[in-house]
């Protein structure tokens, strides 16, 4: 994740790349389909600053993303940009993701997102373009587990849709 | 204590029994063996370490034929406010203290990272997007790039031009005659550059621009040529600068004067020389003040001072000069904008001056946190190593970055524009200083190699930093509010587990270089800090640890050590035998999962079991002859109910007679009586072995820990079988209930086998309520 090194950051970079290739801009979600619930349960985990900066940036909002003082219409606005930034296709047929709500931890926000109503699949496209449009090289790691298999994808620009097949 | 034995034999016998079964069915199936070399996870690091030698000992301590060459620098630096421009002119003297003879000379030209047509973007992959919108189009496709490399005026020897070859960030000076060993070489150079913005450029050193008042913050920083270091190890270590790995640099005395106009208040590496030449009167009678002011910070430039400068832009100049001896880099920050506090610290019975430099964008944060955060990090991270040797730490203000160097560093945490932050962004400030100036230790005087190493400066550092963290919680709890403990972000090891289970293919051991790891904040701090934090916890013991890794520090103070010098000395100063602990977390991406596979129940019984028997009489024994114990398993077919809630001596009378014929009647007092047999089958799925913390809850609800060693696992890396004698029954075990190993998967660590809730439906389940 970004900065993870918040803490760390002294490994900023020197130079002045346009498109700098250090590894800060990160984003982890896990995606699991529950048999038993029918129901894709997704997590994914983003640096709060760098959230909040998107949402800004890109609506114009004013929203402050903080435990203790939240401002704005933050729900309305993260709703928005994960249907518009992470996308799932099943069978062909792109599913409707159900933001339900996050958490804080530290520095980074948690979001929950679920698919009900889901029969069982094999074949999963995977589109996740969260924060490409602040950072040129943010990367996005997406975890899928289909009957307790996990398979992994690194997602970035240019290259932010992927199909995985579970045998 | 051996009269205890008779009632561990039977449990002997059973476990020793289950390996010779094993073996023999083995034998039978394979015929033919394939042969190995020792791949005992245990095995010593002789063939992976470099081989000790006159330069560095087998105890991880410098060797008599220890040496490291020096670089001196005298500088005149003018920085050029309103065109952003930098030139410089520096006097180099090289030191020579190797034995070899040098026939070049390599010189470190970072900023050339950015120049122009710098291949640093080339090594990355790049595509064409489908759609863009014409401000990013035109800035990726149209837009010349900015140039920010050195130029080079001149670059002489006693006047006389020098020949010397550039390639990308590094300039090799080619010496007419070799530098002989105990030698030294002078040279002069020149040079000039254009100053980066590194808010947009996300940069170490660089100008913030503050539209508002028109005015730039500086941070300078790799903007003189910088000599390379060469050692017994490397020859020189000049592995290009690309960006991620930082630097390697020899120590040495720097005497800079730096020219900027005379509104501008700056800070930098060393002792100021002409204080009173450029503080006002009042600024010079605060600082005196502040000298013996050891719980408040002084300030020294008020905010309105700062504010009323920035209104106007000086064309007169003002040179501060500086000194420091013994440095390995130097640094710099300098603006009209700047307010500037002091307040005096005692370390270890040492004054040592704490300062900050911040502009109006930093309150009300920085007066309150910042100098604070400074003088509690010196005293934290003297008492892990050794006595802060400098006489001031710096923390500077910048919006985005933080940034090491001797005695300054740069640090974020900038609250909103009405004044008011977040906790997140308070902590976040004070966590990034303490880690900041926890850097004046390594690397600046544990000068290990960062361009090789990134995980030897950052992982020790952030190490250390979550005790100078949890240190500044106790001391001002006022900062930490309602929260139990500092909230550290690293070292803590269930927050490594995330990226310790991940995907193999995004995971790089941590002797990895940092070019070429796929997630460096977790490779080179979090992952190295957390290791080292579970080896004081869990593997080593604090008093062990932390003797061992001081004696590191004291050995390396100003010296340059390697990865080998730290993982010997912490083996060598404890007598803990580490090389497992090494190669599983620093040379491998294995991880830990450790948990239980099986649990018996066991009873002892005299009448023989078919078990029992086909044992005695594989090895030619006659059941009936032998005067033996049995153990049953509870689901054997020689279970019988009545076995149930009876001791030992009840069960089996033969240990009855046993201890009546050899035992006094006061040493049968002190017998133990165990009711309840047990046989634990512990499985480690992880591929790094670690001690085995199980904790036993019984039917009275008491709870026990045990710790078996790591060594447990030595002869079986899968699984290992333990048998447990208690005179209470077990209900519940579970591994590393405390979560102190960063055990990636805990779904088997608990028996009876308990439903886990996902992180997922624990949320959801709240939402609910």
């Amino acid at each position: 994740m970004r900065k993870i090194s918040l803490i760390l950051a002294s490994f900023f970079l020197l130079s002045g790349f346009k498109s700098g290739a250090h590894e800060f801009y990160l984003s982890v979600t896990e995606i699991e389909y529950n048999n038993e619930k029918q129901s894709l349960q997704i997590i994914t985990r983003v640096f709060v600053d760098d959230f909040q900066d998107v949402l800004n940036e890109r609506y114009d909002a004013n929203l402050q993303l903080s435990e203790e003082a939240e401002e704005g219409a933050v729900t309305e606005n993260i709703s928005k940009y994960l249907k518009q930034k992470l996308r799932l296709q099943v069978n062909g047929e792109e599913l409707q993701l159900n933001y339900l709500g996050k958490e804080y931890d530290a520095d980074q926000l948690v979001l929950y997102i679920e698919v009900e109503n889901l029969s069982s699949f094999n074949k999963i496209q995977v589109t996740n373009e969260i924060l490409t449009d602040l950072f040129d090289d943010q990367k996005n790691v997406v975890h899928v587990k289909v009957n307790d298999k996990t398979k992994s994808l690194l997602l970035m620009r240019n290259q932010e849709t992927e199909k995985l097949t579970f045998p | 204590m051996n009269k205890l034995r008779l009632l561990s034999f039977a449990l002997v016998m059973l476990f020793v029994s289950g390996i010779q079964a094993q073996e023999v069915e083995a034998e039978e199936e394979k015929p033919k063996q394939e042969g190995h070399e020792n791949n005992n996870k245990f095995k010593q690091l002789y063939k992976t370490f470099a081989t000790p030698n006159q330069y560095r000992t087998g105890a991880g301590a410098p060797g008599e034929a220890y040496y490291q060459n020096q670089a001196d620098y005298k500088m005149d630096i003018v920085l050029d406010d309103k065109n952003t421009r930098l030139d410089g002119e520096a006097e180099v003297t090289y030191y020579n203290n190797s034995p070899d003879e040098l026939e070049y000379l390599w010189v470190q030209l970072d900023q050339n990272v950015r120049k122009k047509d710098a291949p640093t973007e080339d090594r990355n992959p790049s595509g064409m997007r489908p759609v863009a919108t014409p401000q990013r189009f035109v800035d990726e496709h149209m837009e010349e790039p900015f140039d920010g490399g050195f130029n080079i005026v001149g670059l002489t020897h006693n006047g006389d031009k020098i020949d010397y070859i550039i390639n990308q960030t590094m300039l090799r000076i080619d010496l007419e005659e070799p530098l002989e060993p105990g030698e030294s070489f002078e040279f002069e150079m020149k040079w000039w550059y254009n100053i980066n913005n590194h808010i947009t450029d996300r940069a170490r050193s660089g100008y913030e621009h503050f539209p508002k008042d028109g005015n730039n913050a500086y941070v300078i920083a790799q903007f003189f040529p910088r000599m390379a270091v060469y050692n017994d190890v490397e020859g020189w270590q000049n592995m290009q600068f690309w960006g991620s790995g930082e630097f390697a640099l020899p120590f040495g005395n720097y005497e800079v004067d730096i020219t900027v106009p005379a509104d501008h208040i700056m800070e930098a590496t060393g002792e100021l020389q002409n204080r009173d030449e450029v503080y006002t009167k009042e600024m010079m009678r605060r600082y005196k003040k502040a000298k013996n002011s050891y719980d408040e910070p002084v300030i020294v430039r008020t905010q309105a001072e700062a504010e009323e400068a920035e209104k106007s832009f000086s064309n007169e100049t003002k040179t501060w000069k500086y000194k420091a001896d013994m440095v390995r880099d130097f640094g710099f920050s300098t603006s009209r904008k700047f307010i500037l506090d002091m307040m005096a610290t005692d370390v270890m019975g040492k004054d040592v001056m704490a300062v900050s430099l911040y502009p109006k964008e930093g309150n009300p944060l920085w007066e309150k946190w910042s100098t604070k955060a400074v003088a509690s990090t010196l005293k934290s991270y003297s008492k892990q190593t050794f006595q802060y040797p400098y006489h001031k730490s710096v923390s500077v203000h910048a919006r985005n970055q933080g940034m090491e160097y001797p005695m300054i560093c740069w640090n974020y945490g900038r609250p909103n524009e009405d004044g008011t932050y977040s906790d997140r962004t308070k902590f976040g400030m004070i966590s990034v200083i303490i880690h900041e100036v926890g850097h004046n230790f390594f690397p600046m005087i544990v000068n290990s190699d960062e361009r090789q190493w990134g995980w030897m400066d950052e992982g020790l550092n952030t190490f250390s930093q979550y005790l100078a963290e949890q240190e500044f919680g106790e001391k001002y709890p006022e900062a930490i509010g309602s929260l139990e403990q500092y909230p550290s972000r690293r070292g803590i090891p269930s927050k490594i587990v995330p990226y310790m289970r991940g995907n193999q293919k995004y995971i790089a051991p941590i002797m990895t270089n940092p070019e070429n790891v796929y997630q460096l904040g977790n490779n080179a701090y979090g992952k190295p800090a957390t290791a080292l934090n579970i080896l004081r916890e869990t593997v080593m013991g604090r008093e062990l640890f932390d003797y061992a890794y001081k004696t590191f520090a004291h050995r390396w103070m100003f010296k340059h050590p390697t990865p080998e010098d730290f993982f010997r000395t912490m083996e060598d100063a404890s007598a803990v035998d580490l090389d497992w602990f090494w190669r599983g977390w620093f040379y491998t991406t294995h991880n830990v999962d450790m948990g239980i596979k099986e649990v018996q129940k066991l009873y002892i019984t005299d009448n023989a079991t078919k078990e029992g028997i086909e044992f005695l009489e594989r090895y030619g024994a006659d059941p009936e002859e032998i005067d033996a114990v049995y153990v049953v398993k509870e689901d054997s077919e020689d279970f019988d109910e009545s076995l149930k809630g009876k001791s030992v001596l009840e069960n089996a009378p033969t240990i009855k007679e046993y201890v009546m014929d050899n035992f006094s009647e006061e040493e049968r007092a002190n017998l133990k009586d165990p009711k309840y047999f047990y046989q634990v089958t512990f499985e480690k799925p992880g591929g790094i072995p670690m001690p085995l913390l199980v904790e036993f809850t019984y039917a009275d609800g008491s709870t026990e820990m045990k710790r078996y060693p790591v060594q447990l696992w030595r002869k079986n890396d899968d699984m290992v079988t333990k048998a447990i004698a208690t005179n209470k029954e077990i209900t519940k075990i579970v591994v590393d209930p405390n979560l102190k190993t960063a055990d990636v998967d805990i779904s088997n660590n608990t028996w009876p086998k308990e439903e886990t809730t996902s992180e997922f439906e624990a949320f959801k389940e709240n939402l609910g309520n």
